[in-house]
């Protein structure tokens, strides 16, 4: 499978190649193709890189700058690193981020892990992106983040010393566009794997998991129990997310209302796309709203504090009683699984760093 | 560069002309074309999460989420000599290009009289893990009910005295008991005659209305949810599901 997902990407490369029809038509940088983790490569489909962005070297050292410079924001003191922080698996441990002119905004900032393999191709809680570069180009002008335009970050980065030359090597190009920034951004965003959990080493065959660990899995594979597998995945979907959406019984009435506030349809209103359970031990606080500060407070929100709403996920399926009621032996242990799917090489892992 | 791909092409044509031997085949794209109806009247996406339905046991429903899998089609002929499909389609009514399954195929020409599949998958083809597609939208079936993946959702809301509560239908392995199981997959046909000369279009009908029905009279306020491991609703599905299914005239294209 290794073999397959190399050559369609070497092919993909070709392709990107031969059709591209600017500037850079004829140069191809240094192909870079994702490393495909044992345990993807076992159980999921290859991962999804955009034909006219194929991942090269030159092209993911340029997005790991950019990512980290604040040079995309309007006065130059916030970088996507900063509501993405390595740490936390690249979300941000504040409910809301905060924007250079000092706004809150309403939703937390989601972990950026294993994206390459969101086949929904949906971004964001509420779906606003249809692409990873897509999402890229947003934030750099909402008032309430970078707050720049980007005519402005363009011109920021043309006149730096480095850029034009990085972009060159990464494009074939050193004219910069808002195009090449957030493909560069998002070549190094696909590099952001995670497979390395203590439950990915289980899966490929090491028995370290403890029985409270492995109970805890049972609770969460059981549908007369956690039943969380419908939407969080299992042990053959290592992604532990569905990526799409759902109203998981949060709220009667809705503040925000996610997906239908994009798709325009009413019978999306509460639904958010499901967040991978991947990290969460770094990921606090929880929900699109951030409104859980710690994984009890999660688990108790299934276990017995569902609440109805038109547009309920029906796998909600214990909403009349609040929710699935756990034991309190079953809480633990359930949290003690989840936490079997943290990966402290992930977020340490030194080529995810600020290179500067 | 070019040149290059062009080889890369040819290789898998060439390797699939190949298998041909001495029966007359022809090349034909055949399409199935999954369409869905509550007795009669046409159920698609639309429907989703907003239209009330009513079932033979008197319950008032509302459907947000159908999804199912077919696999393994199958063309006889009259000398009972039969072409088998291999493959698999998750159908799902919410995402419309999934109501179409294409294949590219070498056939048999001539006179056909049956078309069957699976719906689900047979044993041999229900292991764990191995269709990375699948893998990736959790269509997994839980190991302690047996493995593999489902085979059918149906999930939706139906109103009790207590106002709207969720049902969650689903179907794969059915548990016997702990450790024992029980293949749980439908072999669906339908008699249809018709000559393969080229492409063809081939249309299933599923009437959802007959999940709930025949032979079973489905009463949700007994068998609404935690329905994956319950023996006796699993048995139920795989009955009600042999009248769900019916065929469109094939067509060509």
């Amino acid at each position: 499978m290794i073999k397959k997902t190399l050559y369609l990407l070497w092919l993909a490369v070709i392709l990107a190649a031969c059709s591209s029809s600017d500037e850079s038509q004829s140069y191809v940088a240094t192909p870079l193709p994702l490393e495909i983790p044992d345990v993807f490569a076992l159980y999921l489909s290859a991962p999804s890189i955009p034909a006219d962005n194929p991942q090269s070297v030159e092209g993911v050292a340029l997005g790991r700058k950019l990512f980290f410079d604040p040079i995309l924001s309007g006065n130059g003191t916030q970088a996507c690193a900063d509501c993405h922080r390595p740490q936390n698996a690249f979300s941000d441990p504040r409910q809301f981020s905060v924007g250079i002119a000092g706004i809150a905004g309403f939703r937390n900032s989601m972990p950026l892990q294993n994206l390459a393999w969101n086949f929904s191709g949906k971004f964001n809680w509420d779906g606003s992106a249809s692409s990873l570069e897509e999402q890229i180009f947003e934030p750099v002008t909402n008032p309430i983040e970078m707050n720049n335009t980007w005519p402005n970050a363009v011109a920021s980065l043309q006149g730096h010393h480095q850029y034009p030359e990085l972009f060159r090597v990464a494009f074939g190009t050193s004219t910069i566009d808002s195009v090449l920034v957030t493909k560069a951004i998002a070549q190094f965003v696909r590099t952001l794997i995670s497979a390395n959990s203590r439950f990915d080493r289980h899966v490929l065959g090491e028995n370290i998991l403890t029985p409270q660990e492995l109970n805890g899995f049972n609770v969460f594979m059981a549908e007369e129990k956690g039943d969380c597998f419908h939407c969080h995945g299992n042990f053959f979907n290592p992604l532990w997310t569905d990526n799409t959406f759902h109203n998981n019984g949060l709220d009667e009435i809705f503040e925000d209302i996610g997906l239908g506030g994009v798709s325009g349809d009413p019978r999306d209103n509460g639904r958010f796309r499901t967040p991978s359970l991947r990290n969460l031990l770094y990921t606090s606080p929880y929900m699109h709203d951030g409104r859980f500060e710690t994984l009890e407070e999660v688990i108790n929100h299934y276990s017995e504090g569902l609440v109805f709403s038109e547009t309920i996920d029906p796998l909600m399926k214990a909403v009349a009683q609040g929710g699935v009621q756990l034991s309190e032996e079953d809480k633990a242990d359930l949290k003690a699984f989840l936490l079997s799917l943290s990966d402290p090489g992930f977020i340490n892992n030194p080529d995810f760093q600020n290179p500067d | 560069m070019k040149k290059i791909l062009i080889l890369l092409i040819a290789i898998p044509v060439f390797i699939a002309c190949s298998s041909d031997d001495d029966v007359n085949t022809i090349p034909a794209t055949l399409t199935f074309k999954f369409d869905h109806n509550w007795d009669g009247e046409p159920f698609n996406q639309d429907d989703l999460g907003l239209t009330t339905f009513v079932n033979a046991n008197g319950d008032e429903l509302m459907i947000e989420r159908l999804r199912y899998l077919v696999s393994n089609i199958r063309l006889y002929k009259e000398n009972g000599s039969s072409t088998l499909l291999q493959g698999y389609q998750l159908v799902d009514v919410s995402s419309t290009g999934s109501l179409t399954f294409s294949l590219n195929e070498n056939i048999p020409d001539g006179d056909y009289n049956f078309i069957s599949f699976t719906f689900g998958f047979s044993e041999q083809y229900n292991t764990s893990g191995i269709y990375s597609d699948l893998n990736s939208t959790s269509w997994n079936w839980p190991e302690n009910l047996g493995g593999g993946y489902h085979f059918l959702q149906i999930d939706g809301l139906y109103e009790t005295v207590e106002g709207p509560q969720p049902f969650n239908f689903h179907m794969g392995t059915a548990r016997i008991s702990e450790g024992m199981f029980e293949a749980n997959y439908a072999e669906i046909f339908f008699a249809q005659d018709f000559t393969m000369d080229g492409n063809k279009t081939f249309p299933i009908k599923m009437n959802v209305a007959e999940w709930f029905k025949n032979p079973n009279t489905w009463d949700l306020n007994e068998f609404n949810t935690n329905l994956m491991g319950n023996y006796e609703a699993q048995k139920m599905m795989n009955e009600n599901a042999g009248s769900v299914f019916s065929l469109g005239p094939v067509t060509s294209p």
